[in-house]
């Protein structure tokens, strides 16, 4: 393999400490070494002069495959037109689509921006086979799945049952068996409700069928998830997403965190907390919940949270396992809504939404995310995310950084909104600006924390994986707060892209096509536990679902590169 | 300060095989150009990349005048109907097809003239804002239309389509504005998702006419295969009248489409579709009872 010495680049590294030092970064056999063991005649130069460099990108919440994206650009046709984009062989296949792009657009597209690793968040565990599927074709980057659990009846059994050995090997095994890498809890409880006809749940609500309410399920699934000692913590999608009013029950889930933790950090993450961040009692008197959320985040040490922020005057495609969230949009936009259900683990709905500038509801949704950042007092656990393509297409993160970065650019953007949703918000008082330091903390270092990744990702440490981005912008000549254009610039189009020891990206272009990784957990279960569980899903599969069990596992030879992460677990 | 007007002779060369992507043969991108210059203009044949004087032989002044109004272009050559979206957001002038063209002409159009004295393709006129299209023979599926999987009302958004021959099915599905006339006969789905505007079929038309129809006029002036149950029957009038095109004879007025609490108006022709107002006859009967 190719060695690679990058040298005299401005370095961010937030897990090893350096802020912005001009030194040089070596890269020998896929891994980052010390730039002396370097030889300089071999090895290909790259001058970053006046350049950032930083670790490649880490995007934990991405809906980038899965059955639901594929049916996302079944029902939006006009997403397509007019964005093809001939192949370029060797190198480049054809791309598509805007909001739902294709595997090969959505790869090559996080590569030219210098992301190396997507998460993607929800896959039913029945449809993961196609998700993994899905995520093989995606060229470029690293990829990893979350699995969703909250509706999945066998799960909710188990806990009814109490016994957490059982729910804990259960679990164990189902993510073993799909190829996942955390548990997922979207609406928590709702899409049982749902199945049977009924509304989303509170979280205090009872389950249908079940003697159980979210609250429970959160809690339960929390200890579980630390029980098994799995790298990333739960990920919820809080109850009454998209609700007015549904801060409140975003605080309490929150609080929830500290009832089980047995960890300091990490316990809980809350996904796109724009969308569960409304107050008021209606859409016409909404407010912004952001200042309260953030307030909460700073005295709770336990969770962390990503934005989920809006991009005005871009087209979404709205895609989600909450589905009653969903019906409930695809009465307000009145257009198009596919839905599925997925036997007894869930449901899934698909709304094309519009952000626009203009819009009261809209303006409201792009202060809480950026509100929540900015008030952060902890900007290790703040992600910066669209939740693409719900929030936006993940194309549109340069906008975001700018928006984080100045507050002129938030000022330009703010004459443009809708005046009477910005004197609902707090957003026009707040003057805090990041520097490209915070940045590199919210897209490269937290991330590869919270995804139990921190010894090979999102640093540029000796022994690191060699995942490197390098912008062309130079912080000590170029004032970010002020030529916010030159942010997003640079960071639409990375001026250098190295993913495991090679170029992919050159001057904004692709030049090569590789494949990534698929990270999954393996936890290890005690033999007797083992036996026990296994008796215990061949009898409720033949119960509950309509396929066997044998083809319900995924063989490890069915991932294109898996990349197994054994996990010692804490049962018995 | 008005110039003369001009002409630019282009002729296919060869007999095409695969489609040729002609966005650029419009007056707005010759004007101000040197021949030279349009001889160069990138064009697609098929997925290839080539210039136009490879396909196309150009003739005509040495340099074109700035305002794209003067500019005619006419269009001759076998197979005609390879070239697609042809005058693709074309803003003034005219062009004249001496033949068949492919799909997608006149795809966004903001002004000017297309002629064709051939047939058209599908996708005719597809989102024009403005200008005028005539056709003299046939005309294809979806003109005046939107998208597939667009809004209602993402269609035609001004300006005039008459097509002299027969049409296929979709005709303005979710247009706007402007109007359509198609002096022979239409397909299925006449009008369907249909905002505003007019249509005038003074043919025969199939069936579905005005589906999911919010606004605007249909005229049908010859048979119609049937009318959707989601229409009610609001009177029957003397005369329909289209962009001054009279027609002094009796017409069922339909209201709908009722699905979509739609309001949109379908003038059906009495005399020739007496035996659809039967089973609403026989409810009348049937209540005096």
């Amino acid at each position: 393999m190719s060695q690679i010495l990058i040298k005299n680049g401005i370095v961010y590294d937030p897990l090893n400490n350096i802020k912005g030092e001009v030194m040089d970064v070596g890269v020998k056999n896929g891994k980052i070494v010390d730039p002396s063991e370097i030889d300089v005649k071999q090895a290909i130069v790259v001058d970053a002069k006046g350049k950032v460099v930083m670790p490649g990108g880490i995007d934990i919440h991405s809906h980038i495959a899965g059955p639901k994206v594929n049916a996302g650009r079944l029902i939006r046709p006009e997403d397509h037109y007019l964005t093809n984009i001939p192949s370029q062989l060797p190198y480049k296949r054809a791309q598509t689509g805007r909001t739902v792009p294709n595997v090969f657009k959505i790869g090559y597209g996080y590569a030219e921006m210098g992301y190396t690793l997507v998460a993607e968040p929800a896959s039913p565990p029945l449809k993961t086979r196609h998700t993994h599927e899905e995520m093989d074709a995606i060229p470029m980057i690293d990829k990893l799945t979350y699995i969703i659990v909250d509706s999945y009846w066998i799960v909710l059994d188990l806990i009814q049952e109490g016994n957490k050995d059982l729910l804990a090997s259960f679990l164990a095994w189902l993510l073993y068996a799909t190829k996942g890498y955390a548990l997922k809890l979207v609406d928590p409880c709702s899409d049982v409700a749902w199945i049977l006809g009924k509304k989303g749940l509170d979280l205090d609500d009872q389950v249908p069928g079940y003697n159980l309410t979210p609250r429970d399920v959160i809690k339960t699934m929390g200890e579980v998830s630390q029980i098994l000692n799995l790298p990333h913590s739960i990920h919820v999608h809080c109850n009454r997403l998209g609700h007015p009013g549904n801060y409140i029950t975003t605080i309490n889930t929150m609080n929830l965190a500290k009832d089980f933790a047995r960890k300091e950090t990490n316990v809980m993450h809350i996904t796109h907390v724009q969308f569960t961040g409304y107050k008021g009692d209606s859409w016409a008197t909404l407010e912004s919940g952001g200042e309260e959320i953030a307030k909460t985040l700073n005295i709770n040490p336990y969770v962390t949270l990503d934005m989920g922020q809006i991009i005005p005057g871009s087209p979404a495609t709205t895609m989600t396992g909450d589905a009653p969230f969903e019906f409930i949009l695809y009465h307000l936009t009145r257009w198009k809504w596919s839905f599925a259900d997925i036997e007894t683990e869930g449901a899934a709905g698909i709304v094309p939404y519009r952000y626009r500038k203009k819009n009261y509801v809209n303006t409201i949704q792009w202060a809480i995310g950026l509100e929540v950042v900015l008030l952060a007092k902890d900007l290790w656990r703040v992600f910066l995310t669209t939740d693409h393509p719900n929030g936006g297409p993940f194309t549109s993160y340069p906008k975001v950084i700018a928006w984080l970065v100045s507050k002129k650019a938030r000022e330009d953007l703010m004459k443009e909104v809708n005046q009477r949703a910005l004197k609902k918000t707090a957003l026009p008082a707040i003057d805090r600006e990041l520097t490209l330091y915070d940045i590199a903390i919210m897209t490269r270092a937290s991330p590869a924390k919270l995804l139990g990744l921190e010894k090979e990702k999102g640093h540029l440490g000796i022994g690191a994986d060699a995942d490197i981005a390098i912008y062309d912008i130079d912080p000590n000549k170029v004032d970010i707060s002020k030529d916010y254009e030159k942010v997003i610039k640079a960071f639409r189009r990375a001026y250098y892209t190295i993913k495991d020891g090679e170029i992919i990206v050159k001057e904004g272009r692709v030049v090569k096509t590789v494949y990534g990784k698929t990270y999954y957990v393996n936890p290890e279960i005690p033999e007797d536990l083992s036996k026990e569980i296994k008796k215990y899903i061949s009898e409720k599969f033949r119960l509950y679902y309509s396929i066997s069990l044998d083809n319900y596992i995924i063989a490890e030879d069915e991932l294109r590169k898996p990349k197994e992460i054994k996990v010692k677990t804490m049962l018995r | 300060m008005s110039q003369e007007k001009v002409t630019y002779f282009v002729k296919l060369k060869v007999k095409p095989i695969v489609p040729i992507d002609a966005r650029r043969i419009r007056p707005d991108v010759f004007a101000g150009k040197s021949i030279n210059e349009i001889k160069k203009l990138r064009i697609y044949e098929g997925g290839r990349r080539t210039s136009f004087e490879e396909l196309f032989e150009v003739e005509g002044p040495t340099i074109a005048p700035k305002d794209p109004n003067n500019i005619e272009i006419v269009l001759s050559g076998m197979d005609t109907h390879k070239i697609r979206y042809l005058g693709y957001k074309m803003n003034g002038g005219k062009i004249v097809v001496k033949g068949d063209i492919g799909p997608l002409a006149g795809y966004k159009m903001i002004n000017g003239n297309i002629i064709i004295e051939g047939n058209a393709g599908s996708w005719l006129g597809v989102k024009m804002k403005n200008g005028f299209i005539e056709v003299h023979k046939n005309a294809g599926d979806f003109i005046g239309a939107k998208l597939q999987g667009e809004r209602p009302g993402k269609g035609m958004r001004g300006g005039m389509i008459v097509i002299h021959g027969n049409a296929g099915s979709n005709i303005g599905a979710g247009m706007k504005k402007g109007t359509i006339i198609i002096e022979g006969n239409a397909g299925n789905m006449v009008g369907a998702y249909m905002v505003g505007g007019s249509i005038l079929v003074q043919g025969n038309c199939g069936s579905f006419a005005g589906a999911r129809m919010t606004g605007g006029k249909i005229v049908v002036n010859g048979t119609i295969d049937g009318i959707l149950p989601s229409f009610y029957v609001d009177s029957i009038v003397g005369a329909a009248k289209v962009k001054g095109r009279v027609f002094k004879k009796p017409f069922m007025l339909f209201m709908g489409d009722v699905i979509v609490n739609g309001k949109g108006l379908l003038f059906v022709a009495y005399e020739e579709n007496k035996t659809l107002l039967e089973p609403h006859k026989k409810l009348i009967e049937e209540v005096h009872i």
